[in-house]
């Protein structure tokens, strides 16, 4: 599951009569399985770091290989194939229905009719549109919010190992958002495909990647868990990125993990629970709610873990962003 | 107003054969130019729409021929390419083709970046995405520029009666020459009845293959 499946090797990308790089000698490795976002402002080369992945661009220096082929040595239709991509604007086939926009790459790889049938409706309830309803309306016919659960759902309907996915909510309502937020990473931990999210909102970015990219310049400034980012920014660029996050906002981003310590009263069955996917607010709000001092963190199944307590939940607000000396 | 169309059902019971005939030319030349222009015309708009240093000649050149009128490039072309069917539908081409061509075009290039960017990104191969994706989009573009081409062609095919090729023209230019009213009514009544047919029947075909809807 950890192994690397893309590799940058000082991934370098400069457009014809351009002055400056628009990606900068990138190196860094993804894991299989592993949700990386993306964060940077506008022009610092996440949309041409994605591209260059599913080779929309080509390289003008460096390699990227995918579970260790170089990609140029690759077919690159077969090769993108094997990635599903989804951009802001969504761009469904108008002239096409929901079901039969899924249909295509599962059909341009001649499967069986009933196969893609089958998975259609899969895809779709994964995405929680109603086969029934949904299936045969164009996309004119939907809201902004389905027509990108469609393009998620189309993006998928080959089963790739990876997702590259461009500001793929930059256009939805902020309800809708986190909605679409919360399915995606329902859908990221029942699956378990290898996600590449890029986004300009530092609250996306930190709540939905394991592990965040920041870029500046074309180049990466800081590779690192969420935590990381928010508490040892590498450079004062991601310091003052971070700074303007308050302690609530940290809360809502951070997950148990980051805080959980080995359970040390898993015996008692009277402590308060929280699944360890949760969010750190979530865990306040049960600390407000139960009054305990600690909680117990269980895993999927249901079984105690770990736990965490009212200290250490303080001491996230209490911590020295420890960037803060670059800014004086 | 009665006796007028009398005259003109009249004329044509009794010169029965030779209206049929015409009626049978003019649509056959009609159909081989507009059937020509579309082979020529869609493939050559499409590829316009990739390479816009070909656009621009191609475009421009047909502009400039399209400037001169028909029956003068008719006339021109008397010499150099003879009299008869292929020579009228040679030079009625250089109105028909741009039209078509330019709708080609122009149904191609209104073809959303973000549409082409996920047809590449998902895996499509050229091919694929021009008969899937980029066709069926220019398609009601394309249609109606036939449309409107089959109209004009029908009017203009008249004039091939010049330089030969037969058709309808011939009952009108007949008619002229021997100050017979009836027959160039008739031979005018019989042209803009075709041309209203054949508008109809594209405008079905038309809603019939662009279900896309609208809201
Ligand atoms: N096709 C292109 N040709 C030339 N320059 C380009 C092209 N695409 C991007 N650039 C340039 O490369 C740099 C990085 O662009 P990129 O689109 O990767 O930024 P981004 O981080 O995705 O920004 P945004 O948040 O606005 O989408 C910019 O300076 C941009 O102008
Ligand atoms: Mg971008």
């Amino acid at each position: 599951m950890s192994d690397v499946v893309i590799a940058l090797n000082k991934a370098t990308k400069r457009f014809v009569g351009m002055k400056q790089n628009a990606v900068s000698e990138v190196t860094l490795d993804i894991d299989g399985g592993s949700f990386v976002t993306i964060l940077g402002t506008s022009g610092s080369g996440k949309t041409t770091l994605l591209k260059l992945v599913n080779r929309i661009h080509e390289l003008t220096a460096g390699e990227i290989l995918f579970n260790g082929q170089n990609i140029h040595e690759l077919k690159v239709e077969e090769y993108r194939k094997k990635i599903g991509y989804v951009i802001q604007q969504i761009g469904l086939f108008p002239h096409m229905t929901v079901a039969e926009n899924i249909a295509v790459v599962p059909e341009s790889l001649k499967w069986n009719k009933n196969t893609i049938e089958e998975r259609v409706d899969y895809l779709l309830e994964l995405v929680h549109l109603n086969p029934a309803y949904y299936r045969n309306r164009y996309p004119a016919q939907l809201s902004g919010g389905q027509q990108q659960r469609v393009g998620l759902a189309r993006a998928m309907a080959a089963e790739p190992g990876i997702m590259l996915m461009d500001e793929p909510f930059g256009a939805i309502d902020s309800i809708t958002r986190k909605i679409l937020q919360d399915e995606l990473l329902a859908i990221h931990k029942k699956l378990g495909k290898t996600i590449l999210f890029v986004t300009h909102d530092i609250h996306e970015a930190l709540k939905l990647g394991g592990k965040v990219i920041v870029m500046d310049d074309g180049k990466v400034q800081q590779y690192d868990t969420p935590y990381n980012i928010l508490f040892r920014p590498a450079n004062a660029f991601v310091s003052r990125l971070v700074a303007a996050e308050n302690t609530l906002e940290k809360l809502q981003v951070l997950r148990v993990g980051a805080v959980a310590s080995p359970a040390r009263h898993s015996d008692n069955p009277n402590i308060p629970r929280v699944n360890e996917a949760e969010t750190l607010s979530n865990v306040l709000a049960k600390f407000m709610e139960t009054g305990a001092p600690y909680l117990g963190v269980t895993d999927d199944s249901g079984r105690v873990n770990g736990e965490v307590s009212w200290d250490a939940l303080r001491s996230v607000a209490s911590l020295r962003n420890e960037g803060m000396e670059y800014y004086v | 107003m009665y006796e007028f169309f009398y005259g003109i059902f009249e004329y044509i019971g009794s010169h029965r054969e030779t209206w049929l005939e015409a009626v049978r030319a003019h649509f056959f030349i009609s159909v081989t130019i507009l059937f020509a222009s579309v082979v020529i015309g869609v493939p050559t708009g499409a590829l316009c729409a990739k390479k816009p240093v070909l656009s621009s000649i191609v475009i421009n050149f047909f502009n400039i021929l399209k400037v001169i009128p028909s029956l003068a490039l008719l006339l021109l072309a008397l010499p150099v390419i003879g009299i008869g069917f292929w020579p009228a539908c040679f030079a009625l081409m250089v109105h028909s083709i741009p039209t078509i061509l330019i709708s080609s075009y122009t149904g191609m290039r209104q073809v959303e970046a973000a549409i082409l960017e996920s047809a590449v990104g998902m895996g499509l191969s050229p091919g694929e995405i021009f008969w899937k994706v980029e066709l069926p989009l220019a398609a009601p573009f394309i249609m109606t520029g036939v449309r409107t081409c089959a109209v004009d062609v029908i009017a203009t095919t008249t004039i091939a009666s010049y330089i030969g090729a037969g058709g309808l023209g011939e009952l009108v230019m007949f008619g002229i020459s021997f100050m017979n009213l009836t027959a160039v009514v008739t031979g005018g009544l019989t042209i803009a009845s075709l041309s209203l047919a054949v508008d109809a029947a594209f405008g079905l075909l038309q809603r019939r293959l662009c279900r896309i809807p609208v809201e």
